[in-house]
């Protein structure tokens, strides 16, 4: 099974959204990782078959998606990264909708939805209207959406927006497990959520395609590159506009504690840092630092 | 076996011999992987999804269409107690118009997907997004039929009007039916409740044009023409539907 994308390229009338990009995507976890507005949201709808590319292809297996049309969207599920619902639908009946929107017979729907109600922890709430519920529980009503047809491709955009630290934790485990033998593609902003779990990262920046490797080789692209150091609160004013912060913590010796990114060490008592997978983030996407 | 599917293996096999045997063989050995991958997923057909849609939204588009055909009852018994108002080319007239305005109920039907934000979601499935509007339409159109005839037999039982009137309401129902069709299959999702409203104004505006300048239409005199018509139109709507329901998809976004 593979997903590759072939030189797209998605031109809107005075941007150029999606840049030739180029990924094989082959069973695992992968996450596309890129700042707000660098083309992640247009691939992924490219990806999901709903937009059309202005130049390139998409190919599943060697088939063009275009060509396959329902076959394809058969075999994926997608969550995009705005979605609704319709105001007087609880939880079943949402799922319940979507699974015929997906060809799912009665019997296999209902088998379904009471699976992934009880692996969502959305039991208690499957009779309540979708509206009434937090922004956590509507993001897993709608990865249920998307896990309704055991799709063996599955693109989520954005998907843990919303969901606390606990939740994340669940939705990571969750895809991890699903992903053997299929292929599942996260796009996010949150390094975290991908940086344990994906196999393979692309990070994406205007519309480009500036990185990509499993998270140890991404990381080594900003070895030697991060450092930690403290230092006076008085210091740190002075060093305003100097230092890339990546982490700025308050010390109980009322110095501050600072993890930054740079070619060289910029004070005296800096030590390098075993980099992460955030710091490279941060690296190519200055405008997302900490400001000191 | 798919039949869409066997036509193209057919057609692949019947051709001669390609340049490039082996790319073309490994081609159709995908075909078939594909395909058998599709019979373990065995999806209801679209009369399937039709009927699911009765329960999600059926009742709900059902329901307003009664609550229109009542208050459009109430209306039109008031209007016809009236002398002035209860000539058969008014009463004709009038039916045209108010088939033509009942259609555009179907306006907050097509446009839910966009209003609610749920439009990628459908579209990502399999059915896609204008089968689902295929759907809602033939519900709608549904729906229009059975309280047309519940207000016929209404109207025909208290003598209120003629056999020959239906004429003035399935012609209008037909030609607002046909230019759905065709806007979902040109229009973009964004645009399509736009130019069917407008579509709507226009055939109104054409309705009273008509009236002014050959109002012997809304006479009878015309019923085999206008029959014959309704005879095409509910051709061309059946042959469109079906084509919308089988056709390959674009994309959403183009």
């Amino acid at each position: 099974m593979e997903l590759k994308i072939d030189q797209v390229t998605k031109r809107y009338k005075d941007k150029l959204a999606v840049d030739h990009v180029s990924l094989t995507l082959k069973p695992g976890v992968w996450g596309l990782l890129g700042a707000n507005g660098a083309g992640k949201t247009t691939l992924m709808r490219m990806i999901a078959g709903i937009m059309k590319p202005t130049s390139g292809d998409i190919l599943y297996d060697n088939l063009s998606i275009q060509s396959l049309q329902g076959e394809y969207r058969n075999i994926f599920g997608y969550l995009p990264q705005e979605f609704g619902f319709y105001p007087e639908f609880t939880v079943t009946d949402y799922l319940s909708y979507v699974a015929a929107l997906k060809g799912l017979s009665k019997a296999k729907t209902r088998d379904k939805i009471d699976a992934l109600l009880e692996q969502l922890t959305l039991t208690d709430v499957r009779k309540k209207k979708i509206l009434k519920l937090s922004g956590g529980m509507k993001r897993r009503v709608g990865i249920a959406q998307a896990l309704l047809n055991e799709p063996e491709i599955l693109i989520l955009d954005e998907p843990t927006s919303g969901l606390d630290p606990g939740e994340r934790v669940r939705f990571r485990n969750l895809l991890s497990k699903f992903a053997q033998n299929r292929i599942v593609l996260i796009s996010t902003h949150i390094v975290p959520d991908v940086e344990y779990i994906a196999n393979q990262n692309a990070i994406i920046k205007e519309g480009k395609i500036i990185a990509l490797g499993t998270t140890e080789e991404l990381e080594r692209l900003v070895e030697n590159k991060v450092y930690r150091c403290t230092m006076h609160p008085k210091e740190l004013a002075k060093q305003e506009g100097r230092l890339r912060i990546v982490n700025l913590k308050n010390e109980e010796d009322g110095r501050v504690s600072l993890r930054y990114l740079s070619e060289q060490p910029m004070t005296e008592n800096s030590i390098a840092e075993a980099p992460r997978l955030e710091d490279l983030y941060l690296w190519l996407f200055p405008q997302e630092e900490v400001r000191a | 076996m798919n039949k869409e599917w066997s036509a193209k293996m057919k057609k692949a096999l019947s051709e001669k011999e390609p340049a490039d045997l082996k790319g073309q063989m490994d081609r159709m050995v995908k075909l078939a992987d594909v395909q058998f991958g599709q019979s373990k997923r065995k999806r209801i057909g679209f009369w399937g999804l039709l009927m699911r849609q009765v329960n999600s939204v059926g009742w709900c588009i059902w329901g307003m269409e009664a609550a229109a055909a009542f208050l459009g009852s109430f209306v039109l018994g008031s209007l016809l107690k009236d002398p002035y108002f209860f000539t058969p080319r008014k009463i004709a007239f009038y039916l045209s118009c108010g088939t033509v305005t009942a259609s555009m109920l179907l306006l907050p039907v097509l446009y839910r997907s966009i209003r609610f934000r749920m439009i990628e979601v459908e579209s990502a499935a399999y059915f896609s997004y204008k089968r689902l509007l295929v759907s809602r339409f033939l519900l709608f159109f549904a729906g229009e039929v059975a309280g047309m005839g519940v207000m016929g037999v209404i109207a025909y039982g208290r003598q209120l009007m003629s056999g020959s009137m239906l004429i003035y309401v399935l012609v209008p129902m037909l030609l607002t039916g046909e230019g759905i069709l065709i806007f979902l299959k040109r229009s973009s999702p964004d645009k399509l409740c736009i130019h069917y409203a407008c579509y709507d104004g226009v055939l109104l505006l054409l309705l009273c044009v008509v009236y002014r300048a050959v109002p012997q239409i809304y006479d009878g005199k015309y019923g085999s023409i206008l029959t014959a018509t309704g005879i095409i139109l509910l051709g061309c709507s059946i042959r469109q539907c079906m084509r919308l329901i089988k056709q390959p998809e674009e994309a959403l976004y183009v």
